[in-house]
């Protein structure tokens, strides 16, 4: 439920990001030296950036850093000591789409799972608030370049509403003449007072204007992928020829998954400097030989068969029925960076059409 | 299980090698008996057979490995690892003497079905140096507290020459007792090995383990299982009453790294120890 609106101008934002930043580490869609919209950690509130849907860097390093320390250490002959990390520091993800907002969940359901909930996830995480933003088409203030979405995106299909606020602790809704509405949401969201008390509450015709545009996006929801067949489908195709022409194009570079917002395999590695170390944990691929090599040599995935098969059926069936939830958002994050122009929507269409064995 | 509460599940609890043992001739396959600096923590470690740990070597890594002693050996807790040349913590391991302190995390996995066990006549199968959880599971069960809780307990153990056999002194008292019938068997005649010769396969189908109210407990190389399986079966053992275990590249050991599954079950929070039923469901990647 919202709790409270408050608008403010899109001069006043970068006020409204530097209040953030008191006390807090800020992630937010930002360019890059490239030009590139990625999402980064903000050094200066005017570098948030609004123009941007999807930005090709995921926020996922926000809750699975891409270097972690699990722990560090030193050692001397016949003694080692070992120390927890810092806890972590509290941290707003900002700006982000509904669908990265989903991908968080994907995280919060593997990550709190028994019979080990992931420690180190679950404190950082409990010090993180999300601050999602909406995107509507058809909304009267939409600038010219959100009124045509990324080709890409298809989280629609998958039943994601680009305007749903739930999951966050407080939601950015653009309005007409140049602002933005802010939805506080949770406890969270309410703890963020200091740096939103100064901007004026909604008044009836904003949330009119707010209310419309919900409306409309979700008149646009018609989910076309009927995820149930192709769960189904994936769980008699596992010796199917259609991996041979799935995996021939793939270069095995893993983009797809360091650029997806819900993947989140690690590795687990030594960092050490003489007698000093740390334990780290790092991002990492089912798309690489080495992730399931055994040390005597063996490997139940020996070709990038099985290995861009893996990936399809972790998000699309294992996650499923383990989870009950997809291990894919429809951000097309993947489509855009890969160097071979696979493309999921494709492969889901192909699954979902397989003919049904009778 | 496994869930250590609030505590942070990748730091491991402190440890120091007590013992080591060379187990075979080519010198790769060695026990380290682990224990731990504070006592209280083996009380947390709690654990059955069939389960495994991450052992634990700061600024090398960890190697999740079965663990080979008996929950009923409460000083200490010992594993069998077989060192590869690409193994950077299996062979520093295998360089290091008693004394030592290093780390271990779990204990993981689900373990043998100890409670479905009870009452029944228990057949255990091993080739190699996979012989490691049953041969917890043995001690385990010849504890005179545990010892009446199942009928009649048959092993078939084989190795490619006598010098490879695990644990041969314990193996060796174990085949003198009369609660416990236990065949030894090596690939090839070798010089003073008194004992059966052939292949596992052979073997099971030369013994002939009765199926009746029967658990299985199967562990080797690929090709042990591909050739015993189908002896089991004709001997009639029934596929939900046959358990293997299974080996992974593993990480976290917790279900979250992501890189052990076969199919929809990850192996280190649903195996490592499953039924052929519940194998014969997977797909066949492993």
């Amino acid at each position: 439920m919202t709790r409270e609106i408050r608008i403010i101008p899109l001069t006043e934002m970068p006020a409204f990001v530097g209040a953030l930043m008191q006390g807090r580490k800020v992630l937010a869609p930002t360019r890059n030296d490239d030009g590139l919209c990625v999402f980064a950690w903000l050094t200066a509130p005017e570098q948030a950036d609004w123009t941007c849907e999807i930005p090709r860097v995921p926020p996922k390093q926000a809750l699975l850093p891409r270097t972690e320390v699990l722990f560090r250490y030193h050692r001397e002959k016949g003694k080692e000591t070992v120390s927890p990390p810092p806890p972590p520091e509290p941290q707003v993800v900002l700006g982000l789409h509904p669908c990265d907002v989903q991908a968080i969940k994907v995280f919060d359901t593997v990550f709190s799972a028994e019979p080990s909930p992931d420690q180190p996830y679950l404190e950082r995480r409990a010090m993180t608030t999300l601050i999602g933003r909406g995107f509507s088409e058809d909304g009267p203030s939409t600038p010219e370049r959100l009124r045509r979405p990324s080709p890409l995106v298809f989280c629609r299909e998958l039943g994601i509403d680009p305007m749903d606020n739930r999951d966050c602790d407080a939601f950015l809704v653009p309005l007409a003449a140049s602002r933005m509405a802010l939805e506080i949401m949770t406890d969270k969201g309410t703890a963020l007072k200091p740096a939103y008390e100064r901007f004026p509450p909604a008044v009836a015709e904003d949330r009119a204007a707010i209310a419309e545009a919900r409306k409309l996006s979700q008149a646009r929801i018609t989910p076309p992928l009927d995820m149930a067949a192709i769960q189904r489908n994936l769980e008699t195709i596992f010796n199917s020829d259609l991996w041979n022409r799935i995996h021939e194009p793939c270069v095995g570079c893993g983009a797809c998954a360091f650029l997806c917002p819900t993947c989140h395999c690690f590795d687990i590695q030594e960092e050490t400097q003489g007698l000093d170390g740390a334990r780290v944990r790092v991002w990492d691929t089912c798309q690489f030989d080495l992730f399931t090599r055994h040390a005597s040599g063996h490997n139940p995935r020996t070709s990038q068969k099985e290995r861009s098969r893996q990936r399809i059926m972790h998000k699309f069936s294992y996650g499923v029925g383990r989870f009950h939830i997809p291990f894919c958002v429809g951000c097309g994050r993947c489509i855009a960076a890969c160097p071979a122009h696979n493309d999921v929507r494709q492969i889901l269409k192909e699954i979902h059409d397989l003919p049904r064995k009778s | 299980m496994t869930s250590q509460g609030k505590a942070n599940p990748y730091i491991p609890y402190p440890v120091t090698i007590d013992r080591v043992v060379v187990e075979n001739e080519a010198r790769d396959i060695k026990t380290f008996r682990l224990v731990f600096q504070n006592p209280e923590d083996r009380k947390c470690f709690d654990f059955r057979v069939g389960q495994f740990a991450e052992l634990s070597l700061l600024g090398f890594g960890e190697s999740p490995i079965g663990i080979a002693s008996s929950p009923l050996d409460r000083d200490y807790v010992e594993f069998t690892v077989k060192q590869y040349p690409t193994g950077v913590v299996t062979t520093e391991l295998h360089n290091s003497e008693p004394g030592r302190p290093m780390g271990l995390r779990g204990p993981m996995g689900n373990g043998y079905p100890i409670e479905k066990m009870a009452g029944k006549n228990i057949v255990i199968i091993s080739g190699g140096f996979a012989v490691t959880t049953l041969r917890a599971t043995i001690r385990y069960l010849l504890h005179p507290d545990i010892r009446s809780s199942v009928k009649n307990i048959t092993v078939i153990y084989g190795a490619r020459s006598p010098g490879e056999l695990c644990y041969k002194e314990e193996f060796t008292a174990w085949s003198k007792r009369k609660d416990i019938a236990v065949t030894l068997t090596v690939d090839n005649e070798a010089a003073g090995w008194k004992g059966r010769v052939g292949f596992v396969p052979a073997v099971v189908a030369d013994v002939k383990p009765a199926p009746l109210d029967a658990v299985c407990l199967i562990c080797g190389p690929p090709v042990m299982l591909k050739y015993t399986i189908p002896e089991l079966t004709k001997l009639g053992f029934k596929p939900g009453d046959t358990y293997l275990s299974f080996e992974m590249r593993m990480k976290c050991g917790i279900g979250k790294c992501g890189r052990c599954n076969i199919g929809p079950k990850y192996v280190c929070i649903d195996g490592p120890v499953f039924s052929l039923a519940e194998v014969s469901a997977l797909p066949a990647e492993y």
